[in-house]
């Protein structure tokens, strides 16, 4: 957040005063039989729907969809539909006829139709947009293309790109929709669904204008957010020609969304994210990331993570927060070259000669309580460490100091049980003496981190991390390490148990885990 | 306050208040004015952003209660108060033009009457020390500060500070005197009382209250440059020995710091949904301004504790305030409760 002057802050509040909500809706009726055709091929498939042979047929044929539904993408642009898209789901239709004889037929009309839809490489979308552009440019307003995510805003920059009269239209997503910058006219498309209210209900322009296909629900209203307000219920005024009352059916906005399987995500990231024995796993929650990333975030209550909040003022921004209080919209630090813990290497640096006694000796009576538990078992093992007097044993504290993750417990009288249970219970002292050099190291290198992490920010656009949902900070030459800022889609309710290796080390997540 | 009065510059001249921001000013006073015992206000605003919201409203609040004086003008009365201050309080004592910080002594009936003391120097080796004893009419050159200073910590010898003569003073706030009207701008800048607290973002608020500079216009319409800190005079923005009617929290922050003065303030402003969320709970005597940005990521669920609120607090009676003329953009509920 930045301060804005008294000037932008009544730009801001002039555009609520002279507000006016318009919705354009708009035909193409190819494309209507296309979204019903593949809505009655989903319902038909019942059970079947959860198969990812059906999965991975569906996720191009939905996300080609929705791309068109909420965007102004040309049919048979590659941002829209991938080259060879039809190529690759009539292979994948190869043998449907001895697996689902009955359904090879209808996969192949669905497939038929994409392909008949995206060779006149039209948008009766774009063709509004462009007019409703062109005309505030004309009038000497800036318009702006609003769209609900950075993957269609990439997509809408290469159409616009294309059209020598839409060159100095901005495309933006939601996020930017909330500092001082005021535009003459904000042109959304897609469903009102797909937006926050406050685009609407706090605009950042005089006019916004909602254009859609005809076919899908838009039925969002502006009510009071206060009780006992004074605000009245605001609504839309259709623009373009008067219509006569449309009583079609209309396709559920909030169904057509991709949207990730939790449950299936879940369960195929924690098969890859488990190796080794089980004693040694930690609990994770699966955070989904823009881009389709995800990361393993740790689970436990006390863990943290570096992130940005650019709800904050600047100079505050980058702070630790804990992972319960993650969540949507917030950008996480991560590191995308190397291994997750970016602290390690630098660390390592500071320890300089001693780094590799050191962490000998971390991997050491690791190792040596890893064996003492697999022998035992995790909750006698506990239960052994609490006769040796431990303040804090149970079974996930001694998970936890089993993870290479953790450098030592907080209290001397665990680590010195520990030891014991580890045999070593004569070298506690020196072990103790060394994990805390080893700690030492990990705060200096954590708190450098931050201060490099906080210049780059500071000296940064952003806005760009706003628009693109990821920013990449190259902090290779001063620690080792790239990291990049993923804005959070979703976190998972659940947790999983996931070796420790796997935990902040962002990966991809496949198609076949969307719906 | 007279909202109209201030100016602000666009890069080309001074512009008069745009009528949201005086709007939010004039709320503030209505807030601040003096509620009916036993109850207190809450104002909810739902605004298309946060920018010199809280600077605005806390600008009404301290305004209007700048209308109750913070020490009786009656010196007998004020001698009363100050008797009961318990000894060790630390004081400021005006001779002339200079000012002295010191430590309160407490009350002593002598033969001479009744007297308050304070001690401006510390003893040393038996020498020095000095403790001066003042009746009821002298009794108002005597100031509570709300620092710890200790016998101990007074030096040795203290020349005291100049302070300005009231004619100074006056003529250095001129745009906080045109603000206020007709009230007593001297009294207003040498006397601190809590009046509001804001919680928000510290930096933000301290760039809106301390670094924009507005101008007031007095009736016969000369202007006078200052900024909204001026009026607010937030604790945290002055200078040690300066007067204060604000204190600012860090929304963020882990606890609560205590409050300058001894009492809950008048009015709590809550600058974000974040701030409500967090904090409200610890200002249930006060009244409440909650700011909610619209497009902030906790709006919604700021907007649901506030009409929880509503719903579970409300108390029929008629309003305080006139809430017609909201200004467009601007969602505004306000109810009373039982101040707690």
């Amino acid at each position: 957040v930045r301060c804005l002057s008294i000037s932008d802050s009544n730009s801001v509040y002039s555009c609520s005063k002279r507000l006016q909500l318009n919705r354009r809706s708009v035909e193409y009726p190819e494309f209507e039989e296309f979204s019903f055709a593949l809505r009655a091929f989903e319902q038909s498939l019942r059970e079947a729907h959860e198969d990812d042979y059906w999965r991975q047929f569906l996720w191009p044929l939905r996300a080609y969809g929705f791309g068109l539904l909420a965007a102004p993408l040309l049919s048979g642009h590659p941002s829209a539909c991938p080259p060879d898209t039809a190529g690759a789901l009539r292979k994948h239709l190869a043998k449907c006829d001895l697996i689902y004889p009955g359904l090879a037929a209808p996969a192949r009309g669905l497939v038929d139709r994409m392909t008949s839809l995206s060779q006149p490489n039209s948008s009766p979308l774009l063709d509004v947009v462009w007019e409703l552009a062109c005309e505030a440019v004309e009038e000497g307003r800036t318009a702006v293309l609003l769209v609900k995510n950075q993957r269609l805003a990439a997509a809408s920059e290469m159409v616009l790109e294309s059209e020598p009269d839409l060159g100095s239209v901005k495309v933006a997503v939601p996020a930017q929709m909330r500092g001082g910058d005021c535009y003459g006219r904000i042109i959304a498309t897609g469903s009102d669904r797909w937006f926050p209210e406050h685009v609407f209900s706090a605009p950042r322009a005089q006019e916004v204008w909602l254009v859609h296909y005809s076919w899908i629900s838009n039925d969002l209203k502006l009510e009071p957010l206060l009780r006992g307000s004074t605000r009245e219920v605001r609504d839309w005024t259709a623009g373009g020609a008067p219509g006569k009352l449309d009583l079609r059916e209309r396709l559920p906005a909030e169904q057509l969304v991709p949207t990730l399987d939790w449950g299936k995500a879940l369960a195929r990231a924690r098969r890859r994210a488990s190796a080794g024995p089980a004693s040694e796993e930690v609990e994770a929650r699966l955070s989904l990331l823009e881009g389709k990333w995800a990361v393993f975030l740790d689970a436990n209550e006390g863990a943290t993570i570096q992130a940005i909040d650019l709800e904050e003022e600047q100079a505050l921004q980058l702070k630790r927060v804990s992972v319960s209080h993650i969540e949507p919209g917030m950008f996480i630090i991560l590191r995308t070259e190397g291994g997750g813990d970016y602290v390690v290497p630098l660390a390592d640096r500071i320890l300089g000669e001693a780094a590799g006694r050191l962490r000998n000796l971390q991997t050491e009576w690791k190792q040596l309580l890893r064996t003492a538990v697999q022998l035992r078992g995790l909750s006698a093992a506990a239960a052994q460490l609490r006769r040796y007097r431990a303040r804090l044993a149970n079974e996930q504290n001694l998970r936890n100091w089993m993870s290479p993750r953790s450098i030592k417990p907080y209290y001397y009288e665990d680590f010195a049980a520990v030891m014991r249970l580890a045999g070593i219970g004569d070298r506690a002292e020196e072990y103790w003496r060394a994990m805390s050099v080893i700690l030492k190291a990990h705060m200096k290198a954590g708190f450098h981190i931050r201060k490099l992490l906080l210049r780059e920010i500071l000296a940064s656009d952003l806005e760009e991390l706003e628009m693109r949902g990821r920013k990449d900070f190259n902090l290779t030459e001063a620690a080792g390490a790239v990291l990049t800022a993923f804005r959070v889609e979703g976190i998972s309710e659940e947790t999983v148990m996931v070796s420790p290796s796997r935990i902040g080390v962002p990966f991809e997540l496949e198609n076949s885990l969307w719906q | 306050m007279k909202a109209d009065s201030l100016y602000y510059s666009n890069g080309s001249g001074w512009q008069p208040l745009p009528y949201w921001a005086q709007f939010l000013a004039r709320l503030g006073s209505a807030i601040g004015a003096e509620a009916p015992p036993g109850v207190r206000t809450i104002a909810g605003l739902a605004l298309p952003v946060r920018s010199y919201a809280a600077a605005l409203v806390a600008a009404g609040v301290v305004t209007a209660r700048s209308a109750v004086p913070v020490r009786s003008s009656d010196p007998y009365k004020y001698f009363e108060w100050l008797s009961k201050l318990p000894a060790g309080t630390a004081v400021c004592l005006t001779d002339g033009n200079r000012e002295y910080k010191g430590v309160f002594l407490g009350f002593e009936a002598t033969s001479y009457g009744p007297r308050v003391g304070v001690q401006v120097e510390k003893k040393v080796k038996g020498i020095g020390g000095l403790k001066r004893w003042f009746p009821p009419e002298a009794s108002t050159r005597i100031r509570q500060l709300d620092k710890e200073v200790s016998v101990a910590k007074l030096p040795k010898k203290q020349g005291g500070r100049r302070v300005l003569a009231e004619k100074e003073i006056v003529s250095q706030n001129r745009f906080a005197q045109y603000f206020l009207g007709n009230r007593d701008v001297y009294e207003f800048v040498m006397s601190s009382r809590l009046e509001c607290v804001i919680v928000g973002h510290i930096g933000l608020l301290r760039q809106e209250i301390k670094d924009t500079v507005f101008a007031s216009r007095s009736q016969s319409g000369e202007l006078a440059q200052g900024n909204l800190q001026d009026i607010i005079r937030v604790r945290k923005f002055s200078g040690v020995n300066d007067s204060y009617r604000t204190g600012v929290i860090y929304a963020n922050s882990k606890t609560l710091p205590d409050h300058p003065g001894s009492s809950d303030p008048a009015v709590a402003i809550f600058d974000g949904a974040a701030s409500f969320a967090k904090w409200r709970d610890s200002f249930r005597s006060s009244s409440w301004i909650v700011l909610i940005d619209r497009t902030e990521r906790l709006a919604g669920e700021a907007a649901d504790l506030l009409n929880s609120e509503y719903l579970q607090y409300r108390i029929e009676g008629e309003s305080v305030l006139d809430v017609r003329d909201v200004p467009a953009g601007v969602e505004l509920t306000v109810f009373q409760e039982e101040a707690g």
